[in-house]
């Protein structure tokens, strides 16, 4: 219990660090990107003496970094621990308020997408297992590999193509019907709409879900297919499953029932180490499919050079990520005390 | 077996699963809407909602609906007609004092009576809080006087013949002093004091905003009851809504190809009207390469607008030959006459005069910017240049910075030749021509031009007040600008409206105002 | 990380077809299709049959007679085999010329990388103490980004062209050769012919060329090719988002991020074809890494 309590502190506090480095950095990057906020965000014909009171006002006219307390890496620093993102130079309202806007968006895709990589990925994984060496088996390894290739803007816009598109069966783009007034209580429509018993919300919310969450799904789907498929291999060899096997238990049984349980804390934790590589796929599902999260922010932000919005969404990303793979690893050292590192 | 057990389970969810969203689908199917409720679909997006410091066309029209001038021009038109005032404005005989009178008892929405005080209100806060926009009254307006609580009386640094033109622009606009404060300009109000045919009743920044009747307007109502606009990400998700009866009018900006398309779709209509925003070629004209006036006629003569034309726009957008735009008074293609349409031997001789041919061809820089003029820019950038390099005198390199940067160069001049795009502040052929040219402005604009007898010429047209002499003096002014090339313009883009086969009543003219209020449902 | 099975280098070369034989399938499929892919595009100027920015439809459709307007953009038919895109582009010779542009940034990227995180790895592992924990907890904080995210502030801030573009996506990858690199050291330091050497006197250079780096070569040669793999897609991505190169240059990101708003009137020619070659050359590095990965790491092996 010590030597968890003390695995848990230890990976808590190499954490701070990280997230010092993780600021600066981001703070130089967008530092030094050309262009002049303060005109993009006042258009070239505004007076001289506005757009000097403007720089003022954000603090743009302090030198980036030097040896004082007044400069605009500290101000940034500071803010940051107050939980101030700034203010979007395009939108004139803080950053945060728009991430609260656009946040819910991208949970919600990456929900349904992560829930269709893990049930698509653990199903097919596991029948390959069990049909271990059969061509099915072969397919569903290729398609395993060859998954990883695929670049998911191009795999959006070919489902939007055949099933939008040809068929006509789902909409391509944005998060629901124009004519549904969405009520909006999380931001994640498909919970609005039950809370609110709004069920034509949640219709028109999940139907507009089916293409993109599928195109980021499919992406994902490889790693948890070699998953499920490896560490069943490993532990339908194990004893237990051979004695189970012996005593007439049905093949079936075993592999789905005894086996799969087993495989689920490696899965666990791979959804955790996935994320990172979830919140690029979504950035790209997003702008294909115009689907109003943080990756069309990210990418209006970098467009519009509104370098407050552009950090606050990187800084914002990050700490995601790092938060979640901090739980990940907190969660697997409890459930699996091997762990140690 | 098994197995084969387990796919046809798997198959049979499957199906399961579609046929549930299938019902889903069907019941979402539209239903034709009740009562005159009209929903318009845009790409484009509300910047400050403050007519003191907004400067964009869409929040504009937002307020040339809700928010009215003391004159508005009639729908459709290029007409001016009493707004907030009750007649036209009568000038001193020196065109420097222009005096307006009010309409009686005219109410804000809110019931807030507007006086001669609310009109000056608002004018001193365009002077106090110099936003972007400001200059369109701080450059002419020398202060406001209030004669009686009826009589507002505008006195001007200059005389300016246009200047009704001017008071129909947004910074104009009367709005009530209790939501916007006089000394500071506010991105989003707390809410909207209305004095047009609309009110504000809802507004979700980016998602939706829906205007009903203003019961204070002081005109006729509008044909419609409610007009909802929707924000849409982009112009496929807007087609796609128009296209499947989500909303009645898609209004800014559809892609060429979808205007190909929805042209096609024998249900819907499509609307068209000229546009007053024209795309140009700017040089700095005091810097190496381009001081020189003859290259600068040299790219005139080899800019090949049909190919833009027909290629990247399809046919939705027009050639242009002079920076005043088709349909405007005074209009002239003028670059048409001095260097024909496409005319690569022009530009070899001129070329050649100055020691450039095929074996030493004159090289330059064209920049563009990616985003903000929309994504078919770069293939804009590279037809010219390839239209350009065919001439096989010259050699084009392209370069682009995004909107910030490309800002800050052409304020610096350090782009010898870019491609810029205008949007008009006021109808009058003032803002196509001085506001570049003049020697006084052409800074800002980055061409760095100067030249007197241009300055002379447009100076001459501010002040004129005969409208056919100051016709003639733009005409002048067209034919010298093809000789001198301080800009070469190139396309002028049309406006187009893909409505429902029910929505009657558009008017959009070459103010490009959009009139909500006249536009109105037949089912 | 699993190590010390790579203490004879380069021994896999040998056993790899007897004892691999479903892995060495693998790589030759890949090797086999990466080489047709470097093959054209080298050649792209013979094979091509048209330039990758040369108006070739508008000649043809006069030629037909047909409406310009109407019949822009050009399905595929026997002259132009994938097509022409809106501005009358040859789609088979974009993609021929596009390869060019998708091999050159993603491989340059990852030989930046490689230079950047093996020595820095190396050093790291090697030195140990205080400067390999500095660099651990950078290169972790690195590592922790999403790829495409940083590669976006990075293209963003650096602006377009190939260099530029290359740099943003190399510093990406960098904790990857770092890690690795760094734990074949730790372990390798620890081989008993290594602290021989170290005994007879041999100082820390030696050391780490003649001992140390055959060692990790290998591991670095898998990380190579599914690190070129990655960096093609994330290419393509910075492309598609609109973050990388000039318009006149031939990218398949560039002609996805054009296509996408051709989706709702079906030209499906514009975009299937781009797509599916970023896919093709990224599955065969992939196919190349992965094989050799299995062939050296048998905890992956088929039981």
């Amino acid at each position: 219990m010590r030597a968890l309590l003390s695995y848990i502190l230890t990976r808590i506090l190499l954490t701070i660090p990280m997230i010092f480095i993780l600021l600066t950095l981001v703070f130089f990057i967008i530092r030094v990107m050309p262009g002049d906020p303060v005109k993009s965000m006042l258009g070239a014909h505004a007076p001289k003496e506005t757009m000097d009171e403007v720089r003022h006002q954000l603090g743009l006219d302090k030198p980036i970094i030097d040896f004082s307390t007044n400069n605009q890496f500290v101000d940034y620093m500071s803010a940051f621990f107050h939980g101030d993102l700034g203010q979007s130079l395009w939108y004139r309202v803080p950053v945060t308020e728009k991430i609260a806007q656009y946040f819910p968006a991208t949970l919600e895709l990456s929900f349904f997408a992560l829930l269709f990589a893990v049930v698509f990925g653990v199903a097919t994984g596991a029948f390959a297992a069990h049909k271990r060496k059969s061509a099915a088996d072969y397919s569903i390894r290729l398609f395993g590999i060859t998954s990883y290739s695929i670049p998911v803007f191009w795999l959006g816009l070919m489902l939007q193509m055949i099933f939008g598109v040809a068929f006509d069966w789902f909409p391509i783009a944005g998060r629901i019907g124009a004519r549904v007034s969405p009520q909006v209580i999380t931001g994640l429509y498909v919970v609005d709409g039950i809370i609110t018993l709004n069920f034509e919300q949640v219709a028109s919310a999940l139907w507009h879900l089916v293409l993109p969450s599928t195109a980021l799904g499919l992406i994902l789907c490889g790693i948890f297919i070699r998953l499920t498929r490896a560490n069943m291999l490993g532990v339908l060899k194990q004893d237990y499953v051979l004695a189970a096997n012996a005593r007439g238990i049905p093949k079936r049984r075993v592999v789905y029932k005894h086996a799969l349980k087993n495989a689920f804390v490696p899965i666990l934790t791979m959804m955790g180490l996935e994320f990172a590589y979830l919140m690029s796929g979504a950035v790209l599902t997003e702008t294909t499919f115009s689907w109003p999260g943080m990756g069309s922010f990210l990418v209006e932000s970098v467009n519009y050079r509104d370098f407050p919005a552009l950090q606050g969404t990187i800084i914002f990303i990050a700490l995601l990520v790092m938060g979640i793979s901090l739980l990940v690893d907190i969660l697997y050292a409890i459930i699996d005390p091997r762990v140690r590192y | 077996m098994r197995s084969k057990k387990l796919l046809y389970g798997a198959l049979i969810l499957v199906l399961a699963v579609g046929l549930v969203f299938a019902v889903a689908c069907e019941k979402k199917a539209p239903k034709p809407t009740a009562g005159g409720v009209i929903v318009i679909g845009t790409t484009e997006k509300y910047t400050q909602l403050d007519p003191a410091q907004a400067y964009d066309f869409f929040t504009w029209e937002l307020f040339q609906n809700i928010y009215y001038t003391l004159l508005i021009y009639k729908p459709g038109t290029t007409e001016l007609v009493p707004g907030l005032a009750a007649e036209m404005p009568t000038a001193s005989a020196d065109n420097k004092e222009w005096t307006f009178k009010l309409r009686d008892g005219l109410k804000f929405s809110n019931d807030v009576p507007i006086t001669a005080e609310t009109v000056k209100y608002q004018i001193d806060r365009v002077i106090t809080t110099k936003s972007d926009p400001s200059w369109l009254v701080d450059d002419f307006v020398d202060y406001v006087e209030v004669v009686d609580p009826l009589t507002v009386k505008f006195v001007l640094k200059q005389p300016v013949a246009y200047f009704p033109s001017l008071v129909a622009t947004p910074p104009y606009a009367t709005i009530d002093p209790a939501i916007y404060p006089a000394d500071a300009t506010i991105s989003d109000p707390t809410g909207f004091s209305c004095t047009g045919p609309y009110m504000v009743e809802k507004f979700v920044r980016d998602a939706e905003i829906v205007l009903v009747k203003n019961p204070n307007y002081y005109g006729d109502a509008a044909l419609n009851d409610k007009i909802i606009i929707k924000f849409y990400k982009d112009a496929t998700t807007l087609r796609l809504a128009v296209e499947k009866g989500e909303i009645d009018i898609a209004w800014k900006a559809l892609n060429p190809t979808d205007i190909k398309d929805l042209k096609a779709n024998p249900n819907l209509k499509v609307v068209e009207a000229s546009g007053a925003q024209i795309r140009y070629l700017c040089f700095v004209c005091n810097g190496d390469p381009f001081k020189e006036k003859i290259l600068r006629g040299a790219v005139s003569a080899a800019i090949d607008r049909m190919s833009v034309v027909d290629k990247v726009f399809l046919g939705t957008v027009e050639p242009l030959y002079s920076m005043v735009p088709i349909g405007m008074w005074s209009h002239k293609d003028s670059f048409k006459e001095v260097y024909g349409e496409y005319n690569i031997e022009k530009t070899k001789e001129l070329l050649k005069g100055l020691g450039y041919d095929e074996a030493n061809p004159f090289a330059f820089e064209l920049w563009y910017t990616p985003t903000h003029y929309g994504d078919t820019e770069a293939d804009v950038a590279l037809l010219l240049k390839q239209g350009l390099e065919a001439t096989g005198v010259m050699k084009v390199e392209l370069k682009s910075a995004e909107w910030g940067t490309y800002n800050d160069n052409f304020d610096k001049g350090n782009m010898s030749a870019f491609l810029l795009g205008w949007y008009p502040d006021y109808i009058d052929p003032d803002d196509y021509t001085s506001v570049f040219a003049l020697s006084t402005a052409s800074d800002s604009m980055g061409i760095f031009y100067a030249d007197p007898k241009m300055d002379e010429l447009l100076l001459k047209a501010q002040v004129t007040t005969k409208q056919k002499d100051r016709e003639k003096i733009y005409e002048e002014v067209q034919d010298y600008w093809a000789a001198e090339v301080p800009t070469c313009p190139i396309f002028q883009g049309k406006l187009f409206l893909v409505t429902q086969p029910y929505i009657e009543g558009i008017a959009v003219g070459a103010t490009m105002i959009f009139n909500y209020d006249v536009v109105y449902r037949t089912n | 990380m699993v190590s010390g099975f790579l203490s004879k280098p380069f021994r896999f070369f040998i056993s790899m077809s007897k004892e691999h034989k479903g892995e060495w399938y693998i790589i030759v499929a890949g090797a086999l299709i990466l080489f047709v892919i470097i093959f054209s595009s080298v050649f792209a100027g013979i094979i091509a049959p048209y330039g990758p920015v040369t108006d070739v439809a508008s000649p043809y459709i006069k030629e037909h007679n047909l409406d310009l307007r109407a019949a822009t953009p050009l399905p595929p038919n026997e002259t132009f085999i994938m097509g022409t895109n809106d501005l009358g582009f040859d789609v088979f010779s974009r993609i021929l010329f596009g390869s060019r542009t998708v091999l050159l940034v993603s491989i340059a990227a990852s030989i930046f990388s490689a230079l950047m995180g093996i020595p820095i790895g190396l050093l790291s592992g090697f030195y140990g103490g205080k400067v390999d924990r500095t660099l651990s907890l950078l290169m972790d904080s690195i590592y922790s980004f999403p790829g495409l995210i940083l590669a976006i502030a990075l293209a963003a801030m650096l602006g377009p062209g190939v260099t530029n573009i290359s740099v943003a996506i190399a510093v990406i990858y960098v904790p990857t050769y770092f890690r690795i690199v760094r734990g074949q050291v730790l372990s390798v330091k620890e081989e008993l012919y290594v602290e021989a050497a170290r005994s007879i006197g041999a100082g820390p250079m030696t050391i780490m060329t003649k001992y140390v780096f055959p060692n990790v070569i290998a591991s670095v040669v898998v990380i190579f090719s599914l690190n070129v793999a990655d960096a093609i897609l994330t290419e393509a991505g910075l492309s598609f988002l609109g973050l990388g190169l000039p318009p006149d240059l031939p990218d398949w990101g560039i002609d996805l991020a054009k296509g996408k708003k051709f989706v709702p009137s079906g030209y499906w020619w514009i975009i299937t074809f781009p797509g599916l070659m970023i896919m093709l050359v990224a599955l065969s590095f992939t196919m190349i890494g992965e094989g050799l990965n299995e062939v050296l790491n048998p905890r992956l092996k088929e039981k």
